[in-house]
């Protein structure tokens, strides 16, 4: 095999296509500006931050964190049920997947609602607007996540065991990765993190 | 219209990008005190009139030469919608988007501008209750319909990202497009605050969002909408994807 094969073949055993490295690495760069703006805020109003922080229940952030870490766990099941060929492995992991996603807009939508009714909206102050914005983001990709778990169990069996549906699956593999990633950043930076 | 005053034609109008960049960043911008606008939430009637509309009276001037080079935006959003063709040579929806997307925002530009020369122009007439009101009303109209932009830059992201057959415009770019339509979606809260990353001249709601929008997006389109009307026909064609007729 020459170094061009050599290369090929590499790129080939590459996770994902490079369109989902792409959409990962600019989100990454989006989120990285939205955390270091919410920082220079946190510096410049450290009393407004800790007293939002302190209304926030990190018992729900935790088990959010728990939820995501562990349909992380499936998913990467899912995506090595393809490489065994194991359709109703595929199905099932990725109807965990969809259960833990789901688990974690219901989480979500009650914190929301209970801010809300508190009349804490994002208007309220600095922290709240960052509350909403940073985890109204990081939801919209949860959302997005689940469409594409519902798209990808819809497909038939001999659909499923083709290489196409091997490599769908991973790209949205890493995006769901990326989804756990981002929320391991911020429910230390919302709900543990207080300054002075 | 042949071949060669068509080039000549997309040329000239891929040019009115660049154009309209130059020429905002002069009359809205430096002219117009923009850099960043004043912070109306946080100021009175009487603050606003005398920080800026009696402070800077050069501001009319530059509002209603804005009002005539924000139209270059529609202009060129015509040019770029003329690119984004299917395989078949036909314009789609996500095409549609991206124009009426550029018309609206060129008449954002155009109209927004036009009433704040107007509030300059006024300003020792005028009470600076109705001068804050015009001008607070503008600033709403022109910050919080910023779903005109993100709809024009999604139809623009999905195409280039969704056409797989195209090479005019890098993936990346499409991406990078749609991120940014997104990141408009804090300008909600810009009512509502008076200070901070999200106020109306704050490190989100302006400094982010204009020059993300200004030069990591309309300035890389601009450079491959330049690139390509600068190609043969037959390249162009190819690049774009376009099936070549039976």
């Amino acid at each position: 095999m020459d170094q061009r094969d050599a290369l090929k073949a590499g790129l080939e055993r590459q996770p994902g296509t490079n369109g989902i490295w792409t959409f990962v690495f600019i989100d990454m760069i989006v989120f990285s500006l939205m955390f270091l703006v919410f920082l220079s805020e946190k510096i410049r109003l450290p009393k407004i931050y800790a007293a939002g922080q302190a209304h926030l229940d990190f018992r729900i952030g935790l088990t959010n964190t728990l939820l995501l870490i562990t349909s992380s766990l499936f998913m990467a099941d899912a995506v090595a049920s393809t490489r065994r060929r194991s359709v109703v492995a595929v199905r099932r992991n990725l109807l965990a997947c969809l259960a833990c996603g789901g688990a974690f807009c219901v989480n979500k939508l009650f914190e929301y609602h209970a801010k809300l009714s508190a009349g804490l909206s994002p208007a309220h102050n600095s922290f709240y607007s960052f509350y909403f914005f940073i985890t109204g983001a990081h939801f919209l990709h949860v959302i997005g996540a689940m469409i594409f778990f519902i798209h990808c169990m819809r497909q038939n069996e001999l659909q499923m065991v083709q290489p196409g549906y091997r490599r769908k699956l991973e790209n949205v593999g890493l995006f769901w990765h990326f989804v756990d990633l981002l929320w391991i950043f911020i429910f230390p930076l919302l709900y543990l993190t207080r300054g002075a | 219209m042949d071949e060669s005053v068509k080039r000549a034609v997309a040329r000239g109008l891929a040019w009115c990008g660049p154009f309209f960049v130059v020429t905002i960043i002069y009359t809205w911008g430096i002219l117009g005190h923009n850099v960043p606008p004043p912070n109306m939430m946080a100021l009175t009637p009487q603050e606003l009139v005398d920080s800026y509309y009696a402070k800077y009276p050069e501001v009319a001037t530059g509002m209603i030469g804005a009002a005539t080079f924000g139209l270059f935006y529609t202009i060129w959003s015509c040019q770029l919608a003329s690119m984004m063709r299917d395989e078949n040579g036909q314009l789609g929806a996500l095409s549609l988007m991206e124009v009426a997307g550029g018309i609206l925002t060129g008449w954002l530009f155009a109209f927004c501008s036009a009433m704040w020369a107007a509030c300059s122009l006024l300003v020792h007439q005028v009470n600076p209750e109705i001068i804050k009101m015009v001008h607070t009303f503008t600033w709403c109209i022109f910050d919080c319909t910023y779903m005109i932009t993100t709809m024009q830059m999604f139809g623009l992201g999905l195409w280039t990202i969704l056409n797989k057959r195209q090479t005019i415009f890098p993936a990346w770019a499409g991406w990078v497009t749609i991120a940014i339509g997104v990141g408009f979606v804090p300008l909600v809260i810009m009512p509502f605050v008076t200070d901070g990353p999200f106020a109306v001249n704050g490190l989100w709601n302006f400094w982010i969002i204009f020059s993300t929008w200004l030069f990591a997006f309309f300035g890389v389109y601009n450079f491959y909408v330049l690139k390509h009307v600068y190609r043969s026909p037959e390249e162009q064609k190819r690049v774009a994807g376009q099936f070549a007729a039976a």
